[in-house]
């Protein structure tokens, strides 16, 4: 009887060890409460021309809370071998995209599609994602950290990574009032990013100025680009541009087939865009149609990132595209001479603004 | 103290009374043929044959009138969409259930086809984004106005199964604007839902002042806005195709 109740004493002593050491490697449960905690609303300053957009209740900007998002966005931790960060493949002067047709994330493993721009992004009210597969950005935050190809990290070692920090200790405490370290986790660290996310806004560029404004004015080739981009004038020729491609935003926000695809019938898309979200035929090889805004730095373009620069992207439209029954019936040939093709082009470039660029609360905290 | 009770309690029960609320269901449905309109589904178009791939419209200053005159708004603006894929949405339609609507009957429905013009001298930048009229694929700058409705498709002009010819027609501008009027009793009532079936017959909204059809060969876009006449016709053209049952 005697040896083994010892037996059992040793072994219940090295389970209290074990789950003592396991502890130990779990952030310990540190107190916070002793860090300030004042939330402060973050007062953002939008466009008078820009329309509105509805903050989730629940998830209301302040202060600490943009600034953790902002510390997290470019804090390489999020990934597996702590190279990748979001930021890059959103960098800043590239309007947060990240100049390559095909992602490539941890290990440079190669994704399937073109980064996008995440100016403006707080407007954004009919998914996200080229196939608008998520719905928020607090939602969508949780997917790169753990995609095959971006981030490749288990949310659970991010939590534990983010626990053991003293910094995200303190900012966290401050941004979300949390007690202790513990209290730290994915729902928090997405909340913060997509706060983040929400101030990133752009809307002094010249088109701006010029079409909202009073103190600008375009040249006569960036006009002539105007008139054709809103078929504004029965002279020229209407290159149907902003039924997609509009309001102060410059995208609508919708889903179409543009045409870049040459397939067979509407099961033939090598990606499938909207119809693999939505599981109708018809949507298969729409995409969302991305705001111009920033046009100019944003290459390669499109969805797969195939065209290099504006010019091909130009030739695509003046095409007319390849027929699909679902082509969307603005894209057709457009019989544009080269001059005014160009002149698009010059009146797209008028839609660059990274005056975000010299705000402190956009940049990289940690240069 | 007594009689302060039973005022009370009076007071309550007129307040209740006054109160009665019910709600009210307006249904949009796309129909051709006779039959519920299916997206991508082939139809016979005269001598051509032509599918429908966008159906969608706004519908403005809806509101009922009681008996005595009173008007109850129901609605400022709303954004209906009819691209239904198969039979069992399509003949569902759009509904809208409208609440908080006293009860009663009452003997008339008033809407109208399009952004009455109050609302159409805005533009989306003046509403929310996700509001129906944030939507800027609905507003055509240039023609300073909303689109009221898009009806897109595309035609096999040669009946060979190439449906090859995209056709749409955007009717938007002030002058664009068509109010109707329904007169009939129509119940609010606490405890049923009653409600209104609006129908939409693309058959006979894409005719001509002689009854046949557009032709869309000739004429498979309206797009310059000093071009009016097609769509001129089509707005026209709702007091042919609008349907109701109750
Ligand atoms: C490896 C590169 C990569 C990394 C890292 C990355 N993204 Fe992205 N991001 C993309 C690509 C590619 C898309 C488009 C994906 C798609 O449509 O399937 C995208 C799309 C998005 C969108 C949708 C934009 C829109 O207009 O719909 C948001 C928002 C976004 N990313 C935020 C983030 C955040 C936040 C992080 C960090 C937590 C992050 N991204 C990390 C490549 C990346
Ligand atoms: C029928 C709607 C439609 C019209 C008209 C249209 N576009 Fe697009 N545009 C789209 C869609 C959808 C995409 C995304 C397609 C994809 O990636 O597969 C796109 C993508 C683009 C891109 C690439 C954006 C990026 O971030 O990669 C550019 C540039 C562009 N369009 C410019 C134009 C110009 C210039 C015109 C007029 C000549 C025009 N578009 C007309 C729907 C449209």
């Amino acid at each position: 009887m005697r040896p083994f109740k010892l037996h059992i004493w040793l072994i219940l002593l090295v389970f209290l060890f074990l789950s003592c050491e396991k502890e130990n490697q779990k952030s310990e449960d540190i107190d916070l409460t002793q860090i300030e905690y004042n939330p402060v609303d973050f007062k953002l300053n939008t466009p008078k021309h820009f329309p509105g957009f509805t903050n989730p209740a629940d998830n209301p900007l302040t202060i600490d809370g943009v600034k953790l998002g902002q510390h997290l966005f470019y804090d390489p931790i999020l990934s597996l071998d702590s190279t990748v960060s979001c930021a890059s493949c959103h960098i800043p002067n590239k309007a947060f995209t990240d100049g390559k047709s095909i992602s490539n994330g941890v290990n440079g493993l190669i994704g399937t599609r073109s980064s996008m721009s995440l100016v403006n992004i707080a407007y954004a009210f009919n998914g996200l994602f080229w196939d608008g597969r998520s719905n928020t950005l607090e939602e969508q935050a949780i997917e790169p950290v753990e995609n095959a190809v971006e981030l490749i990290e288990d949310w659970d070692n991010v939590e534990e990574k983010l626990r053991r920090s003293p910094k995200y200790q303190e900012l966290f405490r401050k941004a979300f009032g949390i007690t202790r370290a513990t209290d730290i986790n994915r729902n928090l660290a997405t909340k913060s990013i997509a706060q983040f996310q929400r101030i990133i806004i752009s809307g002094d560029s010249k088109f701006d100025r010029v079409e909202f404004g009073n103190n600008a004015a375009y040249t006569n080739d960036e006009l002539d680009g105007r008139d054709m981009y809103f078929d504004a004038d029965p002279l020229t020729p209407d290159a149907e541009c902003a039924h997609c491609h509009n309001g102060a935003l410059l995208t609508s926000q919708q889903y179409f087939n543009n045409g870049i695809e040459s397939v067979s019938d509407l099961n033939g898309f090598p990606d499938k865009g909207k119809g693999g979200v939505s599981n109708i035929l018809f949507d298969n090889g729409k995409f969302r149609a991305p705001t111009l805004r920033n046009i100019e730095i944003t290459a390669p373009y499109m969805h797969d990132g195939r065209f290099k620069t504006l010019e091909e992207v130009l030739d695509h439209y003046n095409s007319g595209g390849h027929f699909a029954q679902n082509i969307d019936p603005l894209i057709r040939p457009l019989s544009l001479s080269e001059k005014q093709k160009a002149n698009i082009i010059k009146f797209l470039k008028t839609m660059t603004d990274t005056s975000y660029l010299s705000n402190p609360n956009i940049i990289d905290p940690f240069k | 103290m007594r009689n302060i009770f039973v005022l009370f309690l009076l007071i309550i029960l007129i307040a209740s009374c006054t109160k009665e609320t019910g709600s009210f269901d307006l249904s949009f449905k796309a129909i051709m043929k006779d039959e519920p309109l299916i997206l991508n589904k082939a139809y016979e178009f005269g001598n051509m044959d032509i599918k429908f791939e966008n159906l969608a419209f706004y519908v403005s200053d809806i509101s009922l009138t009681d008996k005595k005159g009173g008007k109850v708004e129901l609605a400022d603006i709303e954004f209906i969409s009819l691209n239904n894929f198969d039979e069992l949405s399509a003949s569902a339609g759009k509904s809208i259930r409208f609440n908080d609507i006293p009860t009663g009957t009452y003997k008339k429905i008033n809407f109208t086809m399009g952004v009455a013009s109050d609302l159409n001298s805005k533009t989306p930048s003046d509403f929310d984004v996700s509001d129906p009229l944030g939507r800027t694929d609905f507003y055509w700058a240039d023609w300073k106005s909303y689109i009221f409705s898009k009806t897109e498709g595309s035609a096999d002009t040669l009946r060979n199964g190439n449906f090859n010819l995209k056709f749409f027609y955007h009717t938007g501008s002030d002058e664009l604007i068509r109010s109707y009027e329904l007169v009939e009793d129509l119940n609010v009532d606490e405890n049923f839902n009653f409600g209104l079936e609006i129908f939409f017959d693309y058959d006979k909204l894409l005719r001509k002042g002689d009854e046949t059809y557009f032709d869309i060969k000739a004429f498979p876009r309206n797009h310059n806005p000093s071009e009016l006449n097609v769509i001129t016709q089509l707005v026209n053209n709702y007091i042919k195709a609008i349907k109701f049952r109750l």
